[in-house]
């Protein structure tokens, strides 16, 4: 089964284990950041998906100089969006974004608007979140579920529609969408025929965050001709065990997304995944 | 037949809420109120709903529950003219700045037969429901003493909202008024005994931090600190900690763990977290499948509401005795 690496130590993001404050001491520089992902390359990963940060961005840079690496980045960051609107309010908050990706670029789109629509306003963010990371290792674009599940509760499918169009037309490259409504996500990408993407979202025995219930999320994993899934939140009960094993009987999964800082753990996970097929 | 709601104010919290109720097959929202013209025309962008300048050009008699999520000190006003024309309110937090002022509001909820719910978010975390749940049924005998801490870091740089001026900033309201309400959530009505410490930003005079003393009516003693420049918080974090009469400590925060004696006793990944609709947290659909519940079910009495009236009461009257220490 396919393993990707993820950043939520990095970012002192800690759902399960109340660690943040750990993580953020531990991971508080660039070098701290590229040194621990270099000794998880050496375990065996080659996948790494991570949240666009200037942070972020200069470890991964530092670690593809001498290390083979996949990569698979994703926006927006959520604590800076939340920043921005809470301190300026949404018109200035988009003032302060347009201003970041170039007043030019954000009339270009402007003027592509009543062509491109939506994809037109996607394509300068999603180039501004990717300046700085080398094209060529970029694998997928993520759209996370700040803004993923905030537009599928207002029901704009029709955007979603247009970062995967936007993610397809800049890069051809693979989108994922990550979400904490995975059955919802499965029945509105499948409908919108976005069945090429990829649905990162929980999938563990606890249950934890499979909205808006576990059965239901196994029941949608079930169904033919869907999008790929990565299943993420891993370790919410029995983690990757015989019993998670059982849990995706006859479920097709695309890999796992699973972070860590602890480098015996993440190798031991490492091993199970490539132990255990992706269709059981 | 879906509750048809109307949400007034547009501004940041107004975006965690749309997608939790439009996401909603028991909701339909009718129109959204915003004064400013730019937020109103990336409203309409992004919701597809109608957007309208003032309360004043729309018939607030069309909707069954008005979202008031304007600044604290509307909303009195507010809540009263939706209030009179038949309209229940769900009011992010905290009610009013007056205790008095939340004492008229319920008063005219209850006369008109309607739901008044308060943004107290934390009560619908699953985490600290466990928490009531302990201290309710005894589990670890009866409480000593309840100490809870609100901690987090604004960014203060080009902040010109109502959390930095005017009758309603600082953090005595925006913070103090969550850690006020998960207090009587947790214990019942409290009164104020002491303000300890409040610490002032010295350019603006606005609040950073407080500490105070408190009192249930059972004569637990409580402490309630809240802080929001702590450098070292990534993100606003709640933590109350609970000290039983057997010696045993209980610690609940939104870092999803509880503790008890300093080992994990359980964490969210052990409750039943499911929700129809996911945004920013259990507690945001819990909290809005209460209002939905609240609202079908209008006319017959509920006593949990009739708690909760007092509560708010509560909540408003000591924060509004803790400001007069600022």
């Amino acid at each position: 089964m396919e393993h990707y690496f993820g950043d939520n130590q990095y970012q002192g993001v800690s759902h399960l284990k109340g660690a943040t404050g750990i993580y953020q001491e531990r991971f508080s520089t660039v070098a701290d950041i590229s040194d621990h992902l270099s000794e998880v390359c050496d375990l065996g990963t080659t996948e790494f998906a991570f949240t666009c940060t200037a942070r972020m961005k200069d470890a991964v840079s530092d670690v593809c100089k001498l290390r083979n690496l996949n990569l698979h980045p994703c926006l927006p960051y959520a604590h800076d969006v939340n920043s921005k609107i809470s301190s300026l309010g949404l018109p200035a908050a988009l003032r302060a974004e347009i201003a970041s990706v170039g007043a030019r670029n954000f009339v270009r789109a402007i003027v592509e608007f009543p062509v491109k629509r939506y994809q037109a306003l996607w394509e300068i963010l999603i180039v501004s979140q990717l300046s700085g990371i080398e094209i060529s290792k970029i694998k997928s674009v993520g759209l996370l579920n700040v803004a993923f599940d905030f537009l599928l509760g207002l029901g704009r499918y029709d955007v979603i529609n247009a970062f995967h169009c936007a993610v397809k037309s800049l890069t051809g490259k693979n989108t994922w969408f990550y979400t904490m409504n995975c059955a919802q996500a499965i029945d509105v990408l499948t409908e919108a025929k976005m069945t090429d993407a990829t649905v990162v979202s929980n999938i563990n025995t606890a249950g934890f965050r499979m909205n808006p219930s576990q059965g239901q999320v196994l029941s949608a994993l079930k169904k033919a001709n869907r999008p790929s899934v990565i299943a993420m939140s891993v370790f919410a009960g029995e983690g990757l065990s015989h019993d998670f094993q059982k849990l995706i009987n006859n479920i097709e999964l695309q890999g796992i997304l699973f972070g860590g800082a602890d480098l015996a753990k993440v190798a031991k996970n490492i091993e199970w995944c490539q132990t255990h097929s992706r269709v059981s | 037949m879906p509750i048809s709601a109307v949400i007034i104010g547009g501004g940041r919290i107004a975006l965690s809420h749309l997608p939790q109720i439009m996401s909603s097959k028991n909701m339909y929202v009718g129109a959204i109120v915003e004064p400013s013209l730019s937020s109103r025309i990336l409203l309409r962008l992004l919701t597809r709903c109608r957007v309208y300048k003032s309360i004043d050009t729309i018939d607030l008699s069309d909707f069954d529950v008005a979202y008031i999520l304007t600044p604290p000190a509307s909303h009195f006003h507010i809540a009263q003219t939706c209030l009179n024309n038949g309209v229940s309110c769900f009011i992010e937090k905290p009610m009013t700045i007056s205790g008095e002022r939340t004492a008229k509001l319920s008063s005219l909820a209850r006369e008109k037969g309607l739901h008044l719910q308060v943004g107290y978010v934390y009560r619908y975390h699953p985490i600290f429901k466990e928490l009531m749940k302990i201290v309710r049924e005894e589990s670890f005998g009866k409480v000593k003493t309840l100490s809870v801490e609100f901690f987090g870091r604004i960014e203060k740089g080009g902040d010109n909202s109502w959390r930095n001026k005017g009758v309603a900033s600082g953090c005595i309201i925006d913070y103090g008024s969550h850690a006020i309400d998960l207090v009587c959530a947790v214990l019942g009505d409290i009164t104020l005994v002491s303000v300890d410490t409040i610490l002032k930003e010295p350019a603006t005079g606005v609040v950073d931090a407080f500490d105070a003393t408190l009192t249930s009516q059972n004569d637990v003693s409580i402490n309630v600190k809240c802080n929001w420049r702590m450098r070292n918080y990534r993100k606003a974090t709640l933590k109350a900690t609970v000290v039983f009469e057997d010696g045993t400590t209980i610690t609940a925060s939104t870092d999803n763990t509880i503790l008890k004696n300093g080992e994990k006793l359980f964490g969210l990944s052990n409750l039943v977290t499911d929700v129809p609709f996911y945004l920013r947290g259990e507690e945001f659909a819990n909290q809005q499948i209460e209002l939905e519940r609240a609202v079908r079910s209008l006319g017959s009495f509920d006593c949990h509401g009739e708690k909760v009236f007092s509560q708010n009461i509560c909540v408003d009257t000591v924060i509004e005795e803790i400001l007069e220490h600022a």
